[in-house]
């Protein structure tokens, strides 16, 4: 029974960051970059403006191939290695992915934009279907937007409909690059407690790059801050609020 | 005031170009829509769907429809193939693919006049024309019945694909964002590919459409049909397929009565003189997206 303790003790995270580089042509944005998420884990990827966070959240998505190091995926008993991936690949995992801007299908309406987040994830249609259903009833401000553009629907809105979208293929992790960017106090509240909420019902966990610092260390449970490309330090998002390197981090000394 | 059936016969006739128009504009936008690259072998591509019928024929093949399936899998083929030297080495660069296409266009072109010694080439007959009176002296031939059934089913038909089926849908999303194509499990570089080869297989038929229309082709059919094609997508603005639709009929039809009412010399008139002034007043276009101007082209 003791070994079957520690192989417990030893499972490995859903998703294994190691010393990861990323690079634009001579440009280094980011390197030796280490970062884990446990299953049902939310995590903070901070760090001021420059510092390369997006480049790493974009570098796990598949969206540009990193340089150097290792990104592994556990998904039950399989481990995927998945640098040097495309996208879609990671999509078919069960990583969903939201980026900064440009959330929503502008010229789809929402109801297509929720189609089309398990079409080509799931296995059949009636299966997509009735998880838009499911969606349009669980996010109300959608639900009375079915027919409306993607590019009609306010920030908040076009925010709520990325997430929904996302959800559609029952993703086991999220990656989210700045979920508040745009927003309004209330509506940005509203969204935190959104992917609250979805962590805890769905089980979905979160890897964010966030600026809202504050924000960000009170819905997460651990947190790394990140500077001019390197990781500068990481630990429970509690100490890390409290650190002085936080400040440090952003304002520079 | 001209006589009614008068009327009507030049926009039946301005009907059945501007549908051939229509399928070259929407050629152009499933690959600018997609990929951001502007094809300009599209036009030699056409030219390659009517000269693969021609082919068949002189090796003895004489069957129209088979000929037809013929010309139109050669200029897919062309295509992507076109796709594969020209577009995807360059990694879709905006200016090098715009040369590199305009390259292919002159390789295809040059290498079929030397095949064909660049004369006019007659052009088959899907069937034996006959002629119905409609009413008065208006008459309309069974051929320019088939012209427009083809080209107007082949529009619905590519409206349908685009918005209902997936294949369809998934180019829709990449064009309007390949990331959240990725992000939704769509293998963008496939449905570029994808794009390609629809792009070219309607530009096969609106070659060959445009072929049993006149009753001949020649190497170099597809320059002015292609710059036709390219002032309607500027005109209806980038990325709006019914947009494409309307404006490549309205400009069939005013082509049309330009003809009669002052020669064919004015024909290509109309297209030009109506683009510029339409930029004038509306840089996106009738029904484009504020930001997505003519000037991309």
């Amino acid at each position: 029974m003791r070994i079957l303790d520690t192989e417990l003790a030893t499972e490995p995270p859903l998703l294994a960051v190691t010393d990861l580089e990323v690079r634009y042509g001579m440009v280094v944005a980011a390197t030796d970059i280490s970062i884990e998420v446990g299953r049902g884990e939310i995590v903070a990827l901070l760090g001021p403006n420059g510092a390369g966070k997006t480049s790493v959240l974009r570098a796990v998505a598949g969206l540009v191939p990193p340089t150097r190091g290792r990104i592994e995926f556990s998904d039950g008993e399989l481990r995927h290695r998945l640098e040097g991936r495309p996208g879609f690949a990671l999509a078919r995992l069960g990583i969903g992915y939201v980026p900064a801007q440009h959330v929503v299908l502008p010229r789809m309406t929402v109801e297509e934009n929720l189609e089309v987040g398990g079409r080509y994830l799931l296995r059949d249609l009636r299966e997509v279907r009735s998880r838009v259903a499911q969606m349009l009833e669980r996010f109300p401000a959608l639900g009375a937007r079915r027919q409306h553009f993607g590019g009609m629907l306010s920030g908040g809105e076009q925010r709520q409909l990325a997430i929904a979208r996302a959800l559609v293929a029952r993703p086991r992790l999220m990656l989210l690059d700045e979920p508040s960017v745009g927003l309004a106090p209330l509506v940005l509240e509203e969204i935190f407690g959104l992917l609250r909420r979805i962590n805890r019902e769905d089980g979905v966990s979160i890897l964010m790059v966030e600026q809202n610092v504050a924000k960000a260390l009170e819905l997460s449970a651990r947190a790394y801050v990140m500077r001019v490309g390197a990781m500068d330090f990481s630990g429970p998002s509690a100490e890390v609020a409290k650190s002085e390197r936080l400040s440090d981090a952003y304002l520079g000394s | 005031m001209p006589p009614l059936d008068y009327v009507v016969e030049q926009v039946l006739i301005g009907i059945s170009t501007g549908a051939i128009y229509a399928i070259v504009a929407i050629g152009y936008n499933l690959v600018f829509g997609v990929m951001n690259v502007l094809n300009l072998t599209h036009g030699a591509i056409m030219m390659v769907g009517s000269f693969g019928v021609l082919l068949l024929y002189y090796l003895g093949l004489r069957d129209f429809w088979l000929a037809s399936a013929f010309g139109v899998a050669l200029a897919l083929a062309t295509g992507l193939l076109v796709e594969r030297v020209a577009v995807r080495p360059l990694k879709g660069n905006w200016w090098n693919t715009k040369v590199a296409t305009l390259g292919c266009a002159m390789f295809l072109e040059n290498f079929v006049t030397r095949l064909t010694e660049g004369r006019p080439m007659p052009f088959p007959r899907p069937f034996e024309p006959s002629y119905y009176r409609i009413a008065g002296t208006l008459e309309i031939s069974n051929i320019q019945i088939f012209l427009m059934l083809c080209s107007l089913g082949l529009m619905a038909g590519m409206v349908w694909f685009l918005r209902r089926t997936s294949p369809g849908k998934a180019i829709r999303v990449v064009a309007q964002s390949p990331d959240l194509a990725h992000s939704v499990g769509i293998n963008v570089q496939r449905v570029m590919v994808l794009g390609f080869a629809v792009s070219a297989a309607l530009a096969g038929v609106a070659g060959i459409l445009n072929a049993v229309t006149f009753g001949s082709t020649y190497p170099f059919v597809g320059q002015l049909l292609g710059l036709k094609g390219l002032v309607i997508l500027i005109v209806a603005g980038i990325g709006n397929v019914r947009g494409c639709l309307v404006v490549a009929l309205v400009l069939g039809v005013l082509e049309s009565f330009a003809v009669v009412a002052a020669g064919s010399a004015v024909r290509d008139l109309v297209g030009y003189a109506g683009m510029v002034l339409i930029l004038l007043v509306r840089p996106m276009g009738l029904f484009g997206e504020e930001g997505r101007t003519g000037k991309e082209i």
